[in-house]
């Protein structure tokens, strides 16, 4: 199971961690209460579980580079701006021929909202326009749906012709590389897309759940980053330097003192990346232990300095030149390098965090 | 931008918080009491600040008027900027009383023989901290009013805390002030902050630990009552944070920078030990107050025992800079 080998390669005896490792990995904790529950319950939750269970290992497809597959302009869109994650619940009735009328629908929806005096931080007399779009080449197995890009123009309601729209929100939900198990169980007519990112006024993104949750009956979620994914994000963006070349990999932790303290670990690319390759084996796949290992003998090289665990705080943002992930789920991308493979992790964090 | 009274006037009240600009004002002493009292009607912040653009422009405000103004701002809110430490060494006469004036004349008269269109002004607050305003110009240009370089010296000290000094007129005001304060050497010293009296009380060694001798005896005590184990326990953590910060308020510093090359060390994997060259890493800690943090770590039992000897220095060497490197053997053989 993930955690506890993420465990075991923690607890490796040594002079560093005399004490005990007090970090209370969630693994455990949904373990014990699993015995507490009726036996009818029991096998469900077995079922779900295993069916979601993250791999131990991850292909990291070099060859499959997203920007042989997506036309450049289209990658433009996702790159360089400030995610913000959610997780959704299948969509009823979704169809990816209709995304015209969505355009319509959605443009309309947010024009009565403004009507009906929702509070607008966007603006009281501008108009807005929404575009609906569908971004080929992101899914990557047959079950995945494409995945769909939303954008919002707004423009003044007394602009002189010619003056061009601004984007002022835009949004996509993806699938990649989901369990087909999962989505072959699901009734006809749902589609789903457990992962949707919005950039923009809170507002906005507010009244295009709305829509999407009365439209098409689904629910959304904000989707958090926990320690082991920001971990793999580590180790996956670590492992691009054989293909691109990056100045610094950077973990920020803070620690729960008086006052807080925030401690920003920058390791210089060259050292990071020998220090993974001696690490790490195959060159396909990255495996739960490798990555395991890599955070842990960085947080021993700090605990050999600076005699403070790390493990009492909380990892709370990965960043490198080619991309920044934060725990409160916002990721921004700065080069198309492994997306496939930053997307199934977070589809599939995505998948976990979705209450059945 | 090009500079007007006016713009420089608007640039500095807008930098100055609402709820200070009335003593701030007072300080100036440039509007009338009447005027000051007029202000009263003036509620919110801008609309404040427009009355009081208006009222100086009133009374034919100047560049020397307005200088005065920010130097009376930076003086109050010194905590807005970046604080460098620099350290003179090797007096040239032990002179015991330094006249302020003296050192005013020499400076102002060497920086203007270094460079040209440079506007320099010292003024003494009552604390007898000389603060040095410097607005660099060069041969083509006039003095730049909206980037500063500030200095605060205190006479009879062997130190100069300096905010925002660009890495070409470095060279200009360290002379002038070696030539005026009269030593042969300037240091930088690898501490910054922002709380100007912390970083006085750190370098002057104010601020001293006190030596709790007892700690060490506290920890092979055995309880069987458990409550009383965890209190002694604390108490016990609590001996060894002041032993090492001691009691009291602790200095305000905001981070702490270490750069660390040193050799990657993997007892049980052996993982890069055939690495010759160090492992490059930096690491910062930032906090609000990072020696309160650093000594609360100790009380809440997150470091095993005593701080690590890299982050006593910080307190201990009045520094917040370092490189640690170690000493690599050149044909590492296996430990």
């Amino acid at each position: 199971m993930f955690f506890f080998t993420c465990l075991s390669a923690r607890d490796v005896p040594g002079d560093l961690h005399s004490t005990p490792n007090i970090s209370n990995p969630n693994g455990y904790a949904s373990g014990n209460l699993e015995t507490g529950l009726p036996s009818s319950r029991k096998y469900a939750s077995f079922r779900r579980f295993s069916l979601h269970k993250p791999p131990s290992s991850r292909e990291i497809n070099k060859a499959n580079n997203l920007s042989q597959k997506i036309e450049p302009e289209q990658i433009s869109l996702l790159i360089g701006k400030d995610w913000h994650l959610h997780y959704v619940t299948p969509l009823y009735k979704f169809s990816h021929s209709a995304i015209r009328s969505y355009s319509r629908q959605l443009s309309a929806f947010i024009a009565a909202e403004k009507q009906k005096g929702v509070p607008f931080d966007m603006g009281s007399d501008n108009i807005f326009r929404v575009n609906f779009s569908i971004i080929l080449g992101i899914a990557e197995k047959e079950g995945d749906s494409e995945a769909v890009f939303i954008q919002i123009y707004t423009k003044q309601f007394f602009a002189i012709q010619g003056t061009t729209e601004n984007v002022i929100w835009s949004g996509w939900l993806a699938c990649v590389n989901c369990n087909t198990e999962y989505i072959s169980s699901l009734p006809p007519r749902f589609t789903y897309f457990p992962l949707f990112c919005s950039n923009g006024p809170e507002t906005m993104t507010a009244i295009v759940r709305t829509w999407f949750q009365k439209t098409f009956d689904c629910n959304f979620g904000n989707l958090s980053i926990n320690y082991s994914n920001l971990s793999w994000l580590a180790a996956i963006w670590t492992d691009c330097k054989q293909t691109v070349d990056f100045k610094y990999l950077k973990l920020s932790w803070t620690l729960p003192l008086r006052p807080p303290l925030d401690v920003t670990y920058t390791i210089n690319s060259e050292d990071g990346w020998e220090l993974w390759n001696s690490i790490h084996k195959e060159n396909d796949q990255i495996t739960l232990e490798e990555m395991g290992q890599f955070m842990y003998v960085l947080e021993s090289h700090f605990f050999r300095h600076f005699k403070v665990h790390l493990t009492f705080g909380e990892l709370i943002e990965v960043s490198t030149s080619l991309g920044v992930v934060q725990k409160n789920g916002r990721i921004k991308f700065l080069s198309g390098e492994r997306m496939t493979a930053i997307l199934t992790l977070l589809t599939e964090n995505a998948v976990l965090m979705m209450p059945v | 931008m090009e500079y007007t009274v006016a713009k420089f006037l608007q640039k500095t009240l807008n930098k100055i918080p609402v709820s200070g600009l009335r003593r701030i004002l007072e300080e100036w002493d440039f509007l009338s009491p009447a005027q000051l009292r007029s202000l009263d009607s003036a509620k919110y912040g801008p609309a404040l600040r427009l009355k009081v653009l208006a009222l100086c422009e009133e009374n034919h405000v100047q560049t020397k008027h307005v200088i005065e103004l920010d130097m009376i701002y930076n003086h109050a809110y010194s905590t807005k900027r970046n604080w460098s430490v620099f350290q003179f060494y090797e007096q040239q006469e032990l002179t015991y009383t330094m006249k302020v004036t003296e050192f005013v004349e020499q400076f102002t008269a060497n920086l203007k023989q270094l460079t040209s269109h440079v506007s320099v002004v010292i003024k003494q607050f009552e604390d007898d901290a000389l603060l040095i305003r410097v607005a660099w110009g060069d041969n083509f240009k006039r003095p730049n009013h909206f980037f500063p370089t500030y200095a605060v010296y205190h006479p009879h000290s062997p130190y100069v805390f300096i905010s925002h000094l660009g890495i070409k007129q470095r060279p200009l005001l360290l002379q002038a002030l070696l030539i005026a304060a009269k030593y042969t050497d300037i240091k930088e010293i690898q501490l910054k902050g922002r709380c100007l009296k912390s970083l006085r009380d750190l370098v002057m060694r104010h601020f001293k630990p006190i030596p709790c001798p007892k700690a060490s005896q506290e920890i092979s005590a055995s309880h069987p009552n458990i409550t009383n184990e965890h209190a002694k326990h604390q108490a016990y953590l609590k001996l060894v944070a002041d032993d090492a910060f001691g009691e009291g308020t602790l200095p305000l510093l905001e981070t702490a920078v270490f750069k660390l090359e040193t050799k990657f060390k993997d007892p049980v994997n052996r993982i890069l030990e055939n690495k010759t060259d160090p492992f490059r890493c930096v690491i910062k800690f930032s906090s609000p107050n990072l020696l309160e943090s650093l000594k609360s770590s100790v009380e809440l039992g997150i470091v095993n025992g005593a701080l690590s000897p890299l982050l006593t220095s910080i307190s201990l060497k009045a520094r917040n800079h370092f490189v640690i490197k170690e000493r690599m053997p050149t044909n590492a053989p296996g430990p």
